[in-house]
């Protein structure tokens, strides 16, 4: 089947996103706050008045949307990592104990989920956005928050009927400690799952610090990011097309490519899933 | 039937619960309200005095019965921008949100139910490929993007079509698009796999064998049975887009409930965040629990099962 291949184009993209976060001061054309008013509003190259030295243009200021755009990068890639880190780990710690304790502890954990998942994520957003003190923190702490009910369910489902299943009865009778059960039969058996929902998590979190970004509610300038940008090009839509152009489609790739890297994983670890 | 719906209602009470009390410990969080409220010179005896009158020298679990207690007869207090009830600003704010998130459901419909009857019936052919392109473009595009896209293209390049307040109903069109947006996505993909289920079932074959037009064996009889799943989500989309409002209704300076929140947001206005979180978990927890019950309804199979 064609759709079983490697894909390559995904993981070029998020390559490239993460040259740019970890190396792009050193490749970027400018620095990415550097103001030129002269060259302000400097059409993408290929139209009449742009330059190769502003290959997208440049916004109100004269700034450089290229070296802004790799700038974006390592903010947006920042807050997905820690992002994804801590409410994959918390989510997946409180579905492990969840499906593995059960009674008692599945009760209040699931209750948990419940009333997180009944509260709709961007009024959430907002409550803590009026709360916490601006910038990345802020943004990572929203997106765990509203995260890690996702880790936790589809962790819980999974473990519950792993449970069941002989090897965990046969250690628990061969007298392994319950933590050990957890860290050595559980946690590896689960850790496909974890890598999946991480990898189509990454897209997620990608737009979601683009959509608080955008807000004005998410990082704060100088620190550069795609949904910033984006809000400030807002107010020139009529006459600079590429300010909500090009940050947009920085957006879109990363997203795309993290979401077809983790349906590729999905259907390569789970073979079931591959009809239809 | 009636031991689920008791079950149901009390999950629904419990979640209302939960968001207030995380409502009130954001509160909480949010610091020393006397400290806004007071001139900077206030004296420790103004300080003292302001606390008790807003009841804030109290036991934490008696603030928090205090404040139950008000949440339930509506009561967040006074927005500090406009001097007014901060939950009757929201209210009044409200019918535009509700407008805007059934117009972008409406969209959503109109573009899944064909696309996903379609992908399935010609699986494999240009409509089941053009659906799954869409499928990724709307999970990889967020709304709001989507919303200025449309502005700069429909508004003010091709000027077919006004971007920015609510003053008819062509002022909905780019909104409802940016907002039902994201959803076609999971739809489509919902009613074509349960199309091609019941594609495959005896009764279609049935039908078709006796005769039946295609056309009617697949409108009529197909997507009838196809759609149950369908129905099912159209509630927890709802419910959701009345969250993504949110953002687009800033984009397009839409006057809803949304915008007023995240300009409460920005002056702080505590009251009116309070009052539009709260507003919307139990218009979600509402939405979700009619939808619950309603499946009844639309499957009478469930009913006795």
């Amino acid at each position: 089947m064609a759709e079983r291949r490697v894909p390559v184009v995904s993981c070029l993209v998020l390559g490239l996103v993460l040259v740019c976060a970890v190396a792009g001061p050193w490749f970027a054309p400018h620095e990415a706050s550097e103001i030129a008013l002269a060259e302000s509003m400097t059409p993408p190259f290929w139209r009449s008045g742009g330059s190769l030295d502003y290959p997208l243009g440049t916004d109100m200021l004269g700034r450089d949307i290229l070296s802004r755009i790799i700038a974006g990068a390592r903010v947006s890639v920042t807050v997905a990592v820690y992002a994804i880190a801590l409410s994959g780990g918390i989510g997946a710690a409180l579905g492990v104990s969840a499906g593995y304790f059960g009674g008692m502890v599945d009760a209040v954990i699931s209750r948990l989920i419940d009333i997180q998942m009944s509260i709709p994520a961007i009024p959430l957003a907002m409550l803590f956005a009026a709360v916490l003190p601006p910038g990345e923190g802020m943004v990572i702490t929203i997106i765990v928050l509203t995260y890690w009910t996702w880790y936790a369910r589809i962790v819980r489902g999974e473990v519950l009927s792993l449970r069941e299943r002989d090897f965990i009865t046969v250690a628990r009778v061969a007298g392994v400690s319950s933590p050990m059960i957890l860290i050595r039969h559980l946690t590896p058996n689960v850790l496909n799952t974890l890598l999946v929902l991480a990898t189509l998590q990454f897209g997620s979190v990608i737009v979601f610090e683009a959509g608080l970004s955008f807000l004005g509610l998410g990082i704060q300038p100088p620190q550069v990011s795609w949904g910033g940008m984006l809000a400030d090009g807002r107010n020139f839509i009529e006459v600079a097309w590429w300010l909500i152009t090009m940050p947009g489609i920085a957006i879109m790739a990363s997203c795309l490519a993290s979401n077809l890297l983790g349906d590729w994983l999905r259907d390569t670890f789970d073979p079931k899933r591959r009809i239809t | 039937m009636r031991a689920y719906l008791i079950r149901r209602l009390w999950q629904g009470a419990v979640a209302v619960l939960g968001a207030l009390v995380i409502v009130f410990v954001a509160q909480r969080l949010a610091g020393d309200p006397v400290a806004l409220l007071l001139p900077m010179d206030a004296s420790e005896e103004d300080f003292a005095a302001m606390r008790e009158a807003l009841g804030l020298d109290r036991p934490l679990p008696v603030q928090f019965l205090v404040f139950l207690r008000d949440a339930f007869t509506g009561d967040f207090g006074e927005s500090y921008q406009w001097q007014a009830p901060a939950m009757t600003l929201l209210l009044e704010r409200l019918p535009a949100t509700l407008e805007l998130a059934l117009a972008g459901l409406a969209f959503a419909l109109l573009l899944a139910v064909p696309l996903g009857v379609m992908s399935a019936v010609y699986r494999g052919r240009w409509v089941d490929r053009l659906a799954k392109v869409l499928a990724l473009l709307g999970q990889a595009m967020p709304g709001f993007w989507v919303g200025l896209l449309l502005i700069l293209f429909l508004a003010v390049r091709l000027q077919w079509l006004p971007a920015f307040g609510r003053e008819g109903p062509l002022h909905l069109v780019l909104p409802a698009v940016a907002l039902g947006w994201y959803p076609v996505a999971a739809m489509t993909r919902t009613l074509r796999s349960s199309m091609l289920d019941i594609l495959d079932s005896d009764y279609i074959r049935t039908g078709r064998v006796m005769g039946l037009p295609e056309r009617t064996v697949i409108w009529r009889y197909a997507l009838r049975n196809a759609a149950v799943p369908l129905a099912t989500m159209i509630g927890v989309y709802f419910a959701n887009m009345l969250g993504g409002a949110f953002v687009i209704e800033v984009v397009f300076a839409w006057p809803g409930v949304g915008r007023a929140v995240v300009d409460a947001v920005f002056a702080r206005d505590f009251p009116v965040v309070q009052a539009g979180v709260l507003l919307s978990a139990v218009i979600f927890v509402v939405v979700n629990l009619l939808v619950d019950l309603s499946y009844g309804l639309i499957d009478p199979r469930i009913r006795h099962g």
